[in-house]
């Protein structure tokens, strides 16, 4: 069995940074994926709004209960991730969000809870984050006066944006060019942004982060990280005593050839499904539940950004296909919600632009069909179009699990997930879909409309908390009573702010990388009574 | 798994129902929009997939029993009939909205659509857009 430092399972949003950072520091590193290393993005990427479907999660294997979850196109599935499909809208969480439960309370059916460390710890790493990523954009109303401003400066505002923003400042909602993960300038050696739409089928120029480009193939040229494509991972082993993971297990999906590797650190890198569905099969004496599952925590709590996708048709050439996709301009006055008693929370409001077609015609227009729905698309370029992505609810019983039963084709329980909408999900929607079309009717629409809710950014099922009972993971994002293993990604957040998750999750892997260096160099630290 | 000769010309019928033609757009039905929903289809489980072969049966059954015909058979007006019907029926829910979300994906990301709506295409090669819009090297 080969040796290493460290395994990362998953060489995706996360998963890169990890490699990353742990070769950089010295360490060997294994990381295993399940998908594809597309390592020419010019050749290998395609302008076409289908191909955000190439890159994309599969779901057909899982087992669906409740009325919330529609398996919406957002999780990677190749090295890069979810950054290869991403609309890379970069935005730093309120510190609001961490005290989630202290600031709004508990509501009836959810299981609210603050975060275990607060934004003020983590603002170092989104400020790394933001660096390694190439952020663009300006001082936004909603920064802490301590906020450094990204490395570029933003993108303009496209036509479509401008009219968003009138409406914006009709209704008295301030708002901000986007922080975004793609580059306004060349930087880095990565082209400026050609504005063509199709930032969800993969950047072909690369001025979009994506993992693979910035991340995984500097660790790849230090000769310390071992890359496995096209293989999952099956299976993790502790030691006698439970508290330590030893080793993990994985197969190749083109040969079926089964392999064993070890390491000191093993990180869970893979998504919100996925990682508690790795640890719920993993059973043995000392986990017989699952390893960490001794309090039944693993996979619950689990929850998503409820959405609101709108489209808003003017008399004006907008040249809406111009764009990087997402977050042109943004307000995130309405993140906190001051106008309605009937829920907590709040929605972010961000531009769309570029090529969405198909969306637009599948979501918005979705009650309409035959003449009438080409005569609303031939005006496409007459159109400005807004996402709103609202607080979720972490409900206990939403959850992630597997059935025992059913086994797929490498012999592993299929994942089922529950998830039913929270009221408060439900009534955030209906304010976020009235706010979008007053928006749209400030800024000159005729006509406007929006889509149903849908879930996005699945997030919840590995909390972190400082309580094993209450959480999956604690402070520093390892499992429970496995003092070894960690775990990253969306799947950490105990609540999941109204902003996109990314730079969040990229923030996180930095610092319990930084913790895993520290312990690899001081292999006798008590890691239990470190202080931050 | 595959649809019947039938099943797949309601598939069509029904595509150019949510996307007809007009005097500038060419209908689902002269485009691969069908195959495509097809080939997607066709790897679903066996019993959604075989719940997406009923609805269709289905569809085809609210034809006949309207306008004495099969769907394939109908003009524009009547496939519109037959598709409002279908938008509506709850029963049909679980078929209808999947389907209606792949047609438009699907339809609408094909270049004699989206070039017909306005929307210009790949252009890295050329340079890409300014951020009005307008092609780099012709500005």
């Amino acid at each position: 069995m080969e040796n290493f430092d460290a395994i990362v399972v998953g060489a995706g949003a996360t998963g890169a940074v990890y490699a990353h950072e742990l070769t950089k520091a010295g360490l060997n590193v294994l990381c295993i994926e399940k998908g594809r290393f597309f390592q020419n993005h010019r050749t290998d990427f395609v302008e076409n709004e289908l191909e955000t479907f190439r890159l994309v999660w599969d779901y057909s294997d899982y087992e669906i209960t409740g009325n919330a979850f529609d398996g919406g196109p957002n999780l990677g599935a190749h090295v890069g991730g979810g950054t290869l499909a991403w609309t890379a809208t970069a935005l730093r969480m309120f510190a609001h969000d961490f005290r989630f439960r202290s600031t709004f309370g508990n509501v009836r059916g959810a299981n609210l809870a603050d975060w275990p460390i607060s934004k003020k710890m983590l603002q170092p790493y989104y400020t790394l984050a933001e660096q390694q990523m190439g952020v663009s954009g300006s001082a936004t109303w909603w920064d802490e006066l301590s906020t450094p401003l990204p490395p570029n400066p933003p993108i303009p505002l496209y036509p479509a944006s401008r009219a968003i923003q009138r409406g914006f400042d009709q209704l008295g909602l301030r708002s901000s060019p986007g922080r975004l993960a793609t580059n306004s300038q060349t930087y880095q050696g990565r082209s400026a942004c050609l504005n063509c739409g199709y930032c969800r089928s993969g950047c072909r120029v690369d001025a979009k982060y994506q993992a693979d480009e910035v991340l995984i193939k500097p660790a790849l040229a230090t000769g310390r990280l071992q890359l496995v494509t096209r293989s999952v991972v099956t299976r993790i082993e502790t030691d006698r005593s439970g508290t330590e993971a030893r080793s993990v297990r994985y197969t190749n999906l083109d040969t079926g050839i089964e392999s064993s590797a070890r390491a000191r650190f093993i990180i869970l890198c893979n998504n919100p499904f996925e990682i508690p569905r790795l640890l719920l099969v993993s059973t043995s004496r000392r986990h017989p539940d699952g390893i960490g599952n001794r309090y039944d925590q693993i996979g619950r709590n689990f929850y998503s950004h409820a959405t609101c996708l709108g489209m808003g048709i003017s008399n004006d050439d907008h040249r809406t296909y111009v764009g990087h996709s997402m977050c042109n301009v943004m307000s995130l006055d309405t993140c906190v919600n001051r106008e309605r008693k009937d829920y907590i929370g709040g929605f972010s409001m961000l531009s769309l632009n570029g090529a969405g077609a198909g969306s637009l015609a599948a979501f918005p227009l979705h009650k309409i069909h035959g003449l009438d729905l080409q005569q609303r698309m031939t005006q496409y370029n007459n159109s400005m179009v807004l996402i709103t992505f609202i607080d979720g609810m972490p409900v206990y019983d939403n959850r992630i699990s597997v059935n025992r039963k059913k086994t797929d084709a490498l012999g592993m329980p299929v994942t089922t997930i529950h998830y039913d909408w929270h009221e408060n999900d439900l009534r955030a929607f209906d304010h976020a879909r009235e706010k979008i079309k007053q928006v749209f009717e400030a800024a000159g629409a005729y006509e406007s409309f929006t889509s149903e809710i849908f879930e996005s950014h699945p997030m919840g099922t590995m909390r972190m908390g400082n309580n094993p009972k209450t959480s999956a993971t604690d402070r520093f994002c390892r499992v429970h009573g496995v003092r070894n293993l960690y775990v990253a990604g969306g799947c950490l957040y105990p609540t999941g702010s109204s902003v996109n998750p990314t730079l969040t999750m990229h923030a996180l892997a930095l610092r319990s990388a930084r913790k895993i260096i520290k312990q690899w160099r001081s292999p006798f630290l008590d890691v239990s009574v470190e202080i931050e | 798994m595959n649809f019947t000769e039938q099943q797949y010309l309601v598939i069509k019928a029904l595509a150019d129902g949510v996307c007809p033609a007009t005097d500038a757009i060419p209908p689902a039905s002269a485009l691969p929009v069908a195959d495509m929903f097809a080939n997607i289809a066709g790897s679903w489980a066996p019993d959604v997939f075989q719940a997406t072969a009923n609805a269709l049966d289905v569809i085809n059954d609210i034809a006949l029993s309207i306008f004495g015909q099969p769907i394939q058979h109908l003009d524009q007006p009547g496939i519109a009939t037959v598709t409002a019907i279908v938008a509506e029926n709850t029963d049909l829910k679980p078929f209808w909205e999947p389907f209606r979300i792949l047609i438009a994906l699907n339809y609408y990301a094909l270049s004699p659509v989206y070039s017909a709506i306005g929307l210009p295409g790949p252009t890295i090669d050329a340079g890409g857009l300014t951020t009005e819009g307008y092609p780099v090297q012709g500005n």
